[in-house]
């Protein structure tokens, strides 16, 4: 049994590795989006690993949390870049610094 | 009892052998929308497959509530989220593709 643990904890990490990588490597800020999804969605599989092998059921709400964090991280990302359609990766990246006043200053020319 | 752990030990196995599947497919695939496909449905069933294996690992009723109540936000917001992030990725990948000639097709 603890060879199913560990193999278990070693195919988790590979999987958050890879993850972390497209998070690192992702060429728009979407593909981020579903890395950290992803990512939020393994620890959870590493939580509950950790309580099946520790027998200790203390941190289900931890599941509870990260669930609720991954919707919502994943749901204001893609809110926050979905108007910028006319440059799809040509530009360069679109997810760098200064962007947050770049969209309030485009939501502000929007009424006039 | 212990033909119970041995379907826990089962389904944890199964679980990370899909959320690493899912990883690969993140890491593999080309385009955004290839990649929310490949970062959805094996992840979704792999937390299912966990949960199932820390209820298989200790079938009580106290347990199975939270349990139900956590894959449940799972497979209804990672739905939710995977519909937004589609919407977002869909217009930017599609002039994408519709600015070269067509190709073999």
């Amino acid at each position: 049994m603890t060879t199913v643990y560990l193999l278990t904890l070693a195919l988790l990490g590979i999987g958050a590795a890879a993850s972390l990588y497209r998070v690192a490597r992702g060429p728009s800020m979407l593909d981020r989006a579903v890395a950290l999804d992803v990512f939020t969605s393994l620890s959870m599989c590493g939580v509950g690993a950790f309580a099946v092998i520790r027998n200790d059921y203390s941190d289900l709400p931890i599941l509870l949390v990260l669930s609720l964090l991954g919707f919502v991280g994943s749901v204001s990302l893609a809110r926050f870049f979905a108007d910028r359609t006319g440059n799809p990766g040509r530009t360069g990246d679109s997810g760098q610094a200064g962007d947050p006043g770049r969209a309030e200053s485009r939501a502000e020319e929007g009424p006039r | 009892m212990r033909a119970l752990d041995v379907a826990a030990g089962a389904c944890l196995l199964t679980g990370a052998v899909l959320a690493l599947s899912a990883g690969v497919g993140l890491v593999r695939f080309r385009t955004t929308l290839e990649r929310m496909h490949a970062g959805t449905k094996p992840q979704v069933l792999g937390v299912l497959l966990v949960l199932l294996a820390m209820w298989l690992h200790r079938p009580t009723w106290s347990d199975a509530g939270p349990l139900l109540l956590v894959g449940l936000s799972q497979v209804v917001t990672v739905s939710v989220a995977a519909y937004m992030v589609a919407r977002a990725a869909y217009p930017r990948q599609s002039s994408d593709d519709d600015t070269g000639p067509p190709s073999d097709e």
